[in-house]
Protein backbone atom coordinates (compact mmCIF):
# COMPACT_ATOMS: atom_id res chain seq x y z
CA UNK A 1 0.00 0.00 0.00
CA UNK A 2 1.18 3.53 -0.73
CA UNK A 3 0.19 6.96 0.46
CA UNK A 4 -2.49 8.77 -1.54
CA UNK A 5 -1.67 12.46 -1.87
CA UNK A 6 -4.70 14.72 -1.87
CA UNK A 7 -4.23 17.47 -4.46
CA UNK A 8 -6.41 20.44 -3.64
CA UNK A 9 -4.67 22.82 -6.00
CA UNK A 10 -5.29 23.14 -9.72
CA UNK A 11 -3.47 25.69 -11.80
CA UNK A 12 -3.03 26.52 -15.45
CA UNK A 13 0.40 27.15 -16.86
CA UNK A 14 1.71 27.38 -20.43
CA UNK A 15 2.38 24.26 -22.46
CA UNK A 16 5.46 25.97 -23.84
CA UNK A 17 7.68 28.18 -21.68
CA UNK A 18 10.86 30.12 -22.35
CA UNK A 19 14.21 28.64 -21.44
CA UNK A 20 15.87 31.20 -19.19
CA UNK A 21 19.61 31.01 -19.62
CA UNK A 22 21.87 33.16 -17.48
CA UNK A 23 24.71 35.42 -18.47
CA UNK A 24 27.85 34.54 -16.49
CA UNK A 25 28.82 37.37 -14.15
CA UNK A 26 31.90 39.35 -15.09
CA UNK A 27 33.15 40.10 -11.61
CA UNK A 28 36.83 40.61 -11.05
CA UNK A 29 38.77 42.43 -8.38
CA UNK A 30 38.43 45.73 -10.19
CA UNK A 31 34.67 45.51 -10.74
CA UNK A 32 34.10 44.26 -7.21
CA UNK A 33 36.25 47.12 -5.94
CA UNK A 34 34.19 49.64 -7.89
CA UNK A 35 30.99 48.31 -6.33
CA UNK A 36 32.54 48.37 -2.87
CA UNK A 37 33.59 51.96 -3.40
CA UNK A 38 30.09 52.91 -4.57
CA UNK A 39 28.77 51.36 -1.38
CA UNK A 40 31.05 53.46 0.77
CA UNK A 41 34.34 51.70 1.34
CA UNK A 42 37.81 52.05 -0.11
CA UNK A 43 39.07 48.92 1.58
CA UNK A 44 41.04 46.65 -0.69
CA UNK A 45 38.96 43.81 -2.08
CA UNK A 46 40.29 40.29 -1.61
CA UNK A 47 39.40 37.10 -3.45
CA UNK A 48 37.89 34.74 -0.87
CA UNK A 49 36.75 31.87 -3.07
CA UNK A 50 32.98 32.17 -3.47
CA UNK A 51 33.19 35.90 -2.79
CA UNK A 52 35.19 39.03 -3.34
CA UNK A 53 35.23 40.71 0.06
CA UNK A 54 36.02 44.21 1.29
CA UNK A 55 35.75 44.21 5.05
CA UNK A 56 36.90 46.30 8.00
CA UNK A 57 35.50 47.23 11.39
CA UNK A 58 33.03 49.71 9.87
CA UNK A 59 31.42 47.84 6.98
CA UNK A 60 31.68 44.91 4.61
CA UNK A 61 30.83 44.38 0.96
CA UNK A 62 30.66 40.82 -0.34
CA UNK A 63 30.36 40.13 -4.03
CA UNK A 64 29.21 36.64 -5.02
CA UNK A 65 31.42 35.32 -7.78
CA UNK A 66 28.78 32.79 -8.89
CA UNK A 67 26.08 35.31 -9.78
CA UNK A 68 25.26 38.99 -10.16
CA UNK A 69 24.77 39.28 -6.42
CA UNK A 70 26.21 41.27 -3.56
CA UNK A 71 25.73 41.95 0.13
CA UNK A 72 26.32 45.11 2.17
CA UNK A 73 26.75 45.08 5.96
CA UNK A 74 27.37 47.81 8.51
CA UNK A 75 29.71 46.28 11.08
CA UNK A 76 29.75 49.21 13.51
CA UNK A 77 26.17 48.67 14.69
CA UNK A 78 24.94 46.06 17.13
CA UNK A 79 22.83 43.40 15.45
CA UNK A 80 20.85 42.86 18.63
CA UNK A 81 20.14 46.54 19.34
CA UNK A 82 22.03 46.34 22.64
CA UNK A 83 23.60 49.73 21.91
CA UNK A 84 20.45 51.70 22.70
CA UNK A 85 19.15 51.68 19.13
CA UNK A 86 16.10 49.59 19.89
CA UNK A 87 13.17 50.40 17.63
CA UNK A 88 12.15 50.64 14.00
CA UNK A 89 10.81 53.20 11.55
CA UNK A 90 7.24 52.91 10.32
CA UNK A 91 6.58 50.49 7.50
CA UNK A 92 6.09 53.06 4.72
CA UNK A 93 9.26 54.91 5.68
CA UNK A 94 11.22 51.67 5.64
CA UNK A 95 9.90 50.79 2.18
CA UNK A 96 10.78 54.23 0.82
CA UNK A 97 14.31 53.98 2.23
CA UNK A 98 14.73 50.48 0.82
CA UNK A 99 13.54 51.49 -2.62
CA UNK A 100 15.89 54.46 -2.68
CA UNK A 101 18.83 52.32 -1.53
CA UNK A 102 18.15 49.61 -4.10
CA UNK A 103 17.33 51.95 -6.98
CA UNK A 104 20.81 51.85 -8.56
CA UNK A 105 20.80 48.08 -8.36
CA UNK A 106 17.39 47.03 -9.68
CA UNK A 107 17.91 44.30 -12.31
CA UNK A 108 16.96 45.72 -15.71
CA UNK A 109 14.94 42.69 -16.79
CA UNK A 110 13.08 42.01 -13.55
CA UNK A 111 9.67 42.92 -12.25
CA UNK A 112 9.97 44.02 -8.65
CA UNK A 113 7.56 43.35 -5.81
CA UNK A 114 7.75 44.30 -2.13
CA UNK A 115 7.10 40.86 -0.70
CA UNK A 116 6.95 41.69 3.00
CA UNK A 117 8.18 43.99 5.74
CA UNK A 118 9.25 42.09 8.84
CA UNK A 119 10.69 42.88 12.23
CA UNK A 120 14.17 41.85 13.26
CA UNK A 121 13.32 40.86 16.80
CA UNK A 122 15.40 40.07 19.87
CA UNK A 123 14.05 38.63 23.11
CA UNK A 124 16.25 38.86 26.19
CA UNK A 125 15.59 36.66 29.21
CA UNK A 126 17.34 37.09 32.52
CA UNK A 127 17.17 34.87 35.55
CA UNK A 128 15.62 37.51 37.77
CA UNK A 129 12.86 38.69 35.41
CA UNK A 130 9.77 36.63 34.66
CA UNK A 131 9.07 38.01 31.19
CA UNK A 132 11.67 38.43 28.47
CA UNK A 133 12.39 41.92 27.19
CA UNK A 134 11.67 42.57 23.52
CA UNK A 135 14.01 44.64 21.34
CA UNK A 136 13.78 45.53 17.67
CA UNK A 137 16.91 45.90 15.59
CA UNK A 138 14.91 47.44 12.72
CA UNK A 139 12.71 46.35 9.85
CA UNK A 140 13.60 44.05 6.96
CA UNK A 141 12.10 45.11 3.63
CA UNK A 142 11.94 41.95 1.51
CA UNK A 143 11.78 42.17 -2.27
CA UNK A 144 10.97 39.46 -4.80
CA UNK A 145 11.78 39.46 -8.48
CA UNK A 146 9.83 38.06 -11.43
CA UNK A 147 10.66 37.88 -15.12
CA UNK A 148 8.15 38.35 -17.95
CA UNK A 149 5.37 37.51 -15.53
CA UNK A 150 6.97 34.29 -14.29
CA UNK A 151 7.72 33.92 -10.60
CA UNK A 152 11.38 33.44 -9.72
CA UNK A 153 11.42 30.97 -6.85
CA UNK A 154 14.06 29.92 -4.35
CA UNK A 155 16.75 32.00 -2.73
CA UNK A 156 18.65 33.30 -5.74
CA UNK A 157 16.32 36.07 -6.92
CA UNK A 158 15.44 38.45 -4.11
CA UNK A 159 16.65 41.50 -2.25
CA UNK A 160 16.52 42.79 1.29
CA UNK A 161 17.19 46.10 3.00
CA UNK A 162 17.35 46.26 6.81
CA UNK A 163 16.39 49.72 8.05
CA UNK A 164 17.18 50.88 11.57
CA UNK A 165 15.14 53.20 13.78
CA UNK A 166 17.13 56.23 12.63
CA UNK A 167 16.51 55.41 8.96
CA UNK A 168 20.01 54.15 8.27
CA UNK A 169 20.58 50.91 6.37
CA UNK A 170 22.39 48.29 8.44
CA UNK A 171 22.31 45.41 5.96
CA UNK A 172 21.23 44.83 2.39
CA UNK A 173 21.64 42.31 -0.35
CA UNK A 174 20.60 41.78 -3.94
CA UNK A 175 20.63 38.22 -5.27
CA UNK A 176 20.24 38.03 -9.04
CA UNK A 177 21.43 36.48 -12.28
CA UNK A 178 21.25 38.37 -15.55
CA UNK A 179 18.98 36.44 -17.89
CA UNK A 180 19.18 35.56 -21.56
CA UNK A 181 16.13 33.77 -22.99
CA UNK A 182 17.39 30.80 -24.95
CA UNK A 183 14.60 29.07 -26.85
CA UNK A 184 11.54 27.32 -25.56
CA UNK A 185 10.68 24.05 -23.83
CA UNK A 186 7.51 21.99 -23.56
CA UNK A 187 6.12 21.54 -20.08
CA UNK A 188 4.85 18.34 -18.54
CA UNK A 189 1.13 18.10 -17.84
CA UNK A 190 -0.14 18.91 -14.36
CA UNK A 191 -1.25 15.30 -13.92
CA UNK A 192 2.24 14.03 -14.75
CA UNK A 193 3.78 16.48 -12.31
CA UNK A 194 1.43 15.33 -9.58
CA UNK A 195 2.23 11.69 -10.36
CA UNK A 196 5.95 12.36 -10.11
CA UNK A 197 5.48 14.16 -6.82
CA UNK A 198 3.35 11.32 -5.40
CA UNK A 199 6.05 8.83 -6.36
CA UNK A 200 8.86 10.87 -4.80
CA UNK A 201 10.99 9.64 -1.93
CA UNK A 202 9.18 11.98 0.45
CA UNK A 203 6.33 9.47 0.70
CA UNK A 204 8.29 6.25 0.06
CA UNK A 205 7.77 4.64 3.47
CA UNK A 206 4.32 6.04 4.24
CA UNK A 207 0.90 4.48 3.68
CA UNK A 208 -2.70 5.61 3.99
CA UNK A 209 -2.77 3.80 7.32
CA UNK A 210 0.09 5.83 8.75
CA UNK A 211 -0.10 9.28 7.18
CA UNK A 212 -2.11 11.89 5.32
CA UNK A 213 -0.71 14.25 2.70
CA UNK A 214 -2.37 17.24 1.11
CA UNK A 215 -1.17 19.77 -1.45
CA UNK A 216 -2.86 23.12 -0.86
CA UNK A 217 -1.13 25.37 -3.36
CA UNK A 218 0.75 25.05 -6.63
CA UNK A 219 2.44 27.57 -8.85
CA UNK A 220 4.68 27.50 -11.86
CA UNK A 221 7.96 29.38 -11.80
CA UNK A 222 11.70 29.21 -12.26
CA UNK A 223 13.81 27.94 -9.40
CA UNK A 224 16.94 29.95 -8.60
CA UNK A 225 19.81 28.45 -6.61
CA UNK A 226 21.79 30.25 -3.88
CA UNK A 227 23.80 33.19 -5.19
CA UNK A 228 27.04 31.34 -4.51
CA UNK A 229 26.20 28.70 -7.08
CA UNK A 230 26.84 29.08 -10.82
CA UNK A 231 23.61 28.31 -12.68
CA UNK A 232 23.68 28.29 -16.50
CA UNK A 233 19.88 28.03 -16.69
CA UNK A 234 17.05 28.64 -14.27
CA UNK A 235 14.97 25.51 -13.62
CA UNK A 236 11.31 25.56 -14.65
CA UNK A 237 9.42 23.94 -11.79
CA UNK A 238 6.06 23.47 -10.20
CA UNK A 239 6.23 24.61 -6.59
CA UNK A 240 3.94 22.56 -4.35
CA UNK A 241 3.08 23.52 -0.81
CA UNK A 242 1.08 21.39 1.57
CA UNK A 243 0.97 19.42 4.78
CA UNK A 244 2.06 15.94 5.75
CA UNK A 245 0.61 14.38 8.87
CA UNK A 246 1.97 11.21 10.44
CA UNK A 247 1.09 9.52 13.70
CA UNK A 248 3.78 11.61 15.37
CA UNK A 249 3.70 15.01 13.75
CA UNK A 250 2.02 17.36 11.31
CA UNK A 251 4.20 19.70 9.30
CA UNK A 252 4.20 21.91 6.22
CA UNK A 253 6.32 21.24 3.19
CA UNK A 254 7.43 23.02 0.03
CA UNK A 255 8.75 20.92 -2.83
CA UNK A 256 9.74 21.59 -6.43
CA UNK A 257 8.97 19.24 -9.32
CA UNK A 258 10.77 19.61 -12.65
CA UNK A 259 8.20 21.05 -15.04
CA UNK A 260 10.21 20.30 -18.17
CA UNK A 261 11.69 16.93 -19.09
CA UNK A 262 15.35 17.04 -20.08
CA UNK A 263 14.41 15.29 -23.34
CA UNK A 264 12.30 18.27 -24.34
CA UNK A 265 15.28 20.59 -24.34
CA UNK A 266 17.38 21.34 -27.36
CA UNK A 267 19.94 18.58 -27.56
CA UNK A 268 22.49 20.97 -29.05
CA UNK A 269 22.66 23.08 -25.93
CA UNK A 270 24.76 22.11 -23.00
CA UNK A 271 22.56 21.82 -19.94
CA UNK A 272 24.76 21.36 -16.92
CA UNK A 273 22.20 21.78 -14.17
CA UNK A 274 19.10 20.20 -15.66
CA UNK A 275 17.71 19.21 -12.28
CA UNK A 276 19.27 20.71 -9.14
CA UNK A 277 19.34 18.45 -6.08
CA UNK A 278 16.31 20.06 -4.50
CA UNK A 279 14.12 19.42 -7.54
CA UNK A 280 12.13 16.22 -7.90
CA UNK A 281 12.96 14.96 -11.38
CA UNK B 1 41.72 23.23 15.74
CA UNK B 2 38.16 22.68 16.93
CA UNK B 3 36.29 19.40 16.73
CA UNK B 4 33.02 18.70 14.94
CA UNK B 5 30.39 16.03 14.49
CA UNK B 6 27.33 15.67 12.31
CA UNK B 7 24.15 13.64 12.32
CA UNK B 8 21.59 13.54 9.53
CA UNK B 9 18.45 11.62 8.64
CA UNK B 10 17.01 11.03 5.19
CA UNK B 11 15.15 7.75 5.76
CA UNK B 12 12.53 8.04 8.47
CA UNK B 13 11.26 4.45 8.17
CA UNK B 14 7.64 5.55 8.13
CA UNK B 15 7.89 7.72 11.23
CA UNK B 16 8.00 10.87 9.08
CA UNK B 17 8.27 11.70 5.41
CA UNK B 18 11.71 11.02 3.97
CA UNK B 19 14.13 13.80 3.11
CA UNK B 20 16.50 13.99 0.15
CA UNK B 21 19.29 16.46 0.89
CA UNK B 22 20.15 16.24 4.58
CA UNK B 23 23.19 14.03 3.95
CA UNK B 24 24.65 16.46 1.43
CA UNK B 25 23.83 19.37 3.68
CA UNK B 26 25.45 17.96 6.82
CA UNK B 27 28.44 16.47 5.01
CA UNK B 28 28.97 19.79 3.26
CA UNK B 29 29.57 21.26 6.70
CA UNK B 30 31.67 18.29 7.80
CA UNK B 31 33.93 18.28 4.76
CA UNK B 32 34.38 22.05 4.50
CA UNK B 33 34.96 23.48 7.97
CA UNK B 34 38.59 23.74 9.05
CA UNK B 35 38.21 21.30 11.92
CA UNK B 36 39.02 17.89 13.31
CA UNK B 37 36.21 15.53 12.33
CA UNK B 38 34.97 13.26 15.10
CA UNK B 39 31.71 11.61 14.00
CA UNK B 40 29.32 11.37 11.06
CA UNK B 41 26.19 9.36 11.81
CA UNK B 42 23.39 9.13 9.26
CA UNK B 43 19.96 7.51 8.87
CA UNK B 44 19.62 4.45 11.14
CA UNK B 45 22.97 5.22 12.78
CA UNK B 46 21.82 8.67 13.93
CA UNK B 47 20.20 8.37 17.37
CA UNK B 48 18.46 10.88 19.58
CA UNK B 49 20.32 9.60 22.65
CA UNK B 50 23.57 10.89 21.12
CA UNK B 51 22.27 14.36 22.01
CA UNK B 52 20.73 13.59 25.38
CA UNK B 53 22.18 13.82 28.86
CA UNK B 54 22.50 10.60 30.80
CA UNK B 55 19.87 10.53 33.52
CA UNK B 56 17.78 13.37 32.06
CA UNK B 57 14.25 13.06 30.68
CA UNK B 58 12.45 9.88 29.79
CA UNK B 59 13.87 7.51 28.66
CA UNK B 60 17.11 8.38 30.45
CA UNK B 61 19.55 6.67 28.10
CA UNK B 62 21.46 9.76 26.99
CA UNK B 63 25.05 9.47 25.77
CA UNK B 64 25.84 13.06 24.81
CA UNK B 65 29.13 13.08 26.70
CA UNK B 66 30.41 10.57 24.16
CA UNK B 67 28.97 12.30 21.09
CA UNK B 68 27.26 15.70 20.82
CA UNK B 69 28.76 17.15 23.98
CA UNK B 70 32.22 15.80 23.23
CA UNK B 71 32.95 18.15 20.29
CA UNK B 72 32.94 21.92 19.77
CA UNK B 73 30.34 22.18 16.99
CA UNK B 74 27.57 19.78 15.95
CA UNK B 75 25.41 20.03 12.85
CA UNK B 76 22.11 18.10 12.74
CA UNK B 77 20.01 17.92 9.57
CA UNK B 78 16.57 16.34 9.58
CA UNK B 79 12.98 16.91 10.66
CA UNK B 80 12.13 19.05 13.65
CA UNK B 81 9.34 20.64 15.60
CA UNK B 82 9.10 23.09 18.51
CA UNK B 83 9.32 20.15 20.90
CA UNK B 84 12.51 18.63 19.53
CA UNK B 85 14.35 17.22 16.53
CA UNK B 86 13.49 13.89 15.00
CA UNK B 87 15.25 10.66 14.12
CA UNK B 88 14.30 7.68 11.99
CA UNK B 89 15.39 4.92 14.37
CA UNK B 90 13.55 4.24 17.60
CA UNK B 91 16.56 3.25 19.69
CA UNK B 92 15.26 5.60 22.36
CA UNK B 93 12.04 7.41 21.39
CA UNK B 94 13.36 8.93 18.14
CA UNK B 95 13.03 12.51 19.43
CA UNK B 96 15.71 14.64 21.08
CA UNK B 97 13.65 16.81 23.40
CA UNK B 98 14.85 19.87 25.32
CA UNK B 99 13.89 18.18 28.59
CA UNK B 100 16.40 15.42 27.83
CA UNK B 101 19.22 17.83 27.07
CA UNK B 102 21.99 19.67 28.94
CA UNK B 103 24.76 20.85 26.61
CA UNK B 104 28.14 22.34 27.29
CA UNK B 105 28.87 20.71 30.62
CA UNK B 106 31.55 18.80 28.78
CA UNK B 107 32.59 20.41 25.46
CA UNK B 108 29.86 21.64 23.11
CA UNK B 109 29.90 25.34 22.22
CA UNK B 110 27.66 25.57 19.17
CA UNK B 111 24.98 23.41 17.59
CA UNK B 112 23.12 23.95 14.33
CA UNK B 113 19.71 22.28 14.27
CA UNK B 114 18.86 22.46 10.59
CA UNK B 115 15.28 21.37 11.06
CA UNK B 116 11.87 23.01 10.92
CA UNK B 117 10.47 25.08 13.78
CA UNK B 118 12.87 23.95 16.53
CA UNK B 119 13.47 27.58 17.54
CA UNK B 120 9.89 28.74 17.06
CA UNK B 121 9.51 31.99 18.95
CA UNK B 122 6.54 31.34 21.19
CA UNK B 123 7.68 29.60 24.35
CA UNK B 124 11.28 29.27 23.20
CA UNK B 125 12.75 30.09 26.61
CA UNK B 126 10.48 27.56 28.31
CA UNK B 127 11.60 24.84 25.90
CA UNK B 128 15.27 25.62 25.22
CA UNK B 129 16.01 27.82 28.22
CA UNK B 130 18.21 27.60 31.25
CA UNK B 131 18.50 23.80 31.79
CA UNK B 132 19.81 23.27 28.23
CA UNK B 133 22.63 25.84 28.51
CA UNK B 134 25.30 24.46 30.82
CA UNK B 135 28.23 26.01 28.99
CA UNK B 136 26.76 25.88 25.52
CA UNK B 137 27.17 29.18 23.68
CA UNK B 138 24.57 29.18 20.88
CA UNK B 139 21.84 27.10 19.25
CA UNK B 140 21.34 27.91 15.56
CA UNK B 141 18.00 27.02 13.98
CA UNK B 142 14.75 28.21 12.46
CA UNK B 143 11.59 29.85 13.73
CA UNK B 144 9.65 28.50 10.73
CA UNK B 145 9.72 25.53 8.41
CA UNK B 146 12.80 25.32 6.24
CA UNK B 147 13.79 23.71 2.97
CA UNK B 148 15.20 20.25 2.28
CA UNK B 149 18.25 21.63 0.52
CA UNK B 150 21.89 20.54 0.05
CA UNK B 151 24.07 23.65 0.31
CA UNK B 152 23.55 25.28 3.71
CA UNK B 153 26.05 23.22 5.71
CA UNK B 154 28.84 23.88 3.26
CA UNK B 155 28.03 27.58 3.14
CA UNK B 156 27.95 27.82 6.93
CA UNK B 157 31.42 26.28 7.01
CA UNK B 158 32.68 28.56 4.25
CA UNK B 159 31.47 31.65 6.08
CA UNK B 160 33.05 30.44 9.33
CA UNK B 161 36.31 29.68 7.53
CA UNK B 162 36.19 33.19 6.04
CA UNK B 163 36.17 34.68 9.53
CA UNK B 164 32.55 35.68 10.03
CA UNK B 165 31.20 35.31 13.54
CA UNK B 166 29.00 32.31 14.27
CA UNK B 167 25.79 34.38 14.26
CA UNK B 168 26.82 36.26 11.10
CA UNK B 169 27.69 33.01 9.34
CA UNK B 170 24.35 31.42 10.25
CA UNK B 171 22.30 34.40 9.09
CA UNK B 172 24.25 34.58 5.84
CA UNK B 173 23.96 30.92 4.93
CA UNK B 174 20.24 30.95 5.74
CA UNK B 175 19.63 34.02 3.59
CA UNK B 176 21.65 32.46 0.78
CA UNK B 177 19.59 29.27 0.76
CA UNK B 178 16.02 30.21 1.71
CA UNK B 179 13.29 32.50 0.44
CA UNK B 180 12.19 35.39 2.61
CA UNK B 181 9.21 33.45 3.98
CA UNK B 182 11.66 31.44 6.08
CA UNK B 183 12.85 32.88 9.40
CA UNK B 184 16.31 32.10 10.74
CA UNK B 185 16.70 32.12 14.51
CA UNK B 186 19.33 31.58 17.16
CA UNK B 187 19.44 31.35 20.92
CA UNK B 188 22.61 32.20 22.81
CA UNK B 189 23.69 32.46 26.42
CA UNK B 190 25.90 34.97 28.20
CA UNK B 191 27.19 35.42 31.72
CA UNK B 192 29.58 37.69 33.55
CA UNK B 193 32.84 37.67 31.61
CA UNK B 194 31.50 36.06 28.44
CA UNK B 195 30.78 37.49 24.98
CA UNK B 196 29.14 34.84 22.82
CA UNK B 197 27.75 37.52 20.47
CA UNK B 198 31.23 37.85 18.98
CA UNK B 199 32.05 34.13 18.85
CA UNK B 200 34.00 32.85 15.86
CA UNK B 201 35.05 29.37 14.84
CA UNK B 202 38.26 28.25 16.50
CA UNK B 203 41.26 29.87 14.87
CA UNK B 204 39.17 32.43 12.98
CA UNK B 205 38.63 35.07 15.66
CA UNK B 206 37.63 35.53 19.27
CA UNK B 207 35.87 32.75 21.16
CA UNK B 208 34.09 33.52 24.39
CA UNK B 209 34.62 31.78 27.67
CA UNK B 210 31.89 29.26 28.37
CA UNK B 211 28.75 30.67 30.02
CA UNK B 212 28.59 27.75 32.43
CA UNK B 213 26.05 29.47 34.62
CA UNK B 214 24.35 31.90 32.22
CA UNK B 215 22.64 35.02 33.43
CA UNK B 216 21.09 36.10 30.11
CA UNK B 217 19.62 34.33 27.10
CA UNK B 218 19.28 36.16 23.79
CA UNK B 219 16.82 34.93 21.16
CA UNK B 220 16.98 36.59 17.75
CA UNK B 221 15.03 35.98 14.57
CA UNK B 222 14.64 37.55 11.18
CA UNK B 223 13.50 36.72 7.68
CA UNK B 224 15.84 35.15 5.21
Amino acid sequence: MTLSVNFNARIDFPKVVPVLGTIPPEWDLKRAGSLARALGTRIKVVDAGPWYIARDERLAVEVYQGSNSFRFTRRDVDGEARDGTDGAPDRDTAIAIAQEWLAPYWPADAEVDIDSVTEREILVATRDEREPKQLLAGLDVNVRFAHRGFALLGSGAKAKVAVRRDGSVSEAYRFWRDLAPNGEATTRSLDELYERFSASDLFADLTDNSARAEVVSARFGYLTLPPTEPMPELSPVLELQGTLETEHQRYDFTRYVAAVAPDDRDRDRKVTNAHPALVIA
Amino acid sequence: MGTIGIEWVQKYNGLQGNLSNTKAQAEGFYNTLSATRQFNWGDDLAWDQDFEQSGEGSPTAGTDTTWADDVDFVFFSGHGSPSGFLFGKSIDDAVARPGDIAWGNRQLEWIALDACNVLERDGVFNRWGWPVFEGLHTILGFHTTTGDEPDRGRLLAQYLNAGWSVREAWIRCCQDTEGSATWWAYLRADAAGTDTYNDHWWGKGSVSNDPSNPTSLFYARGTC
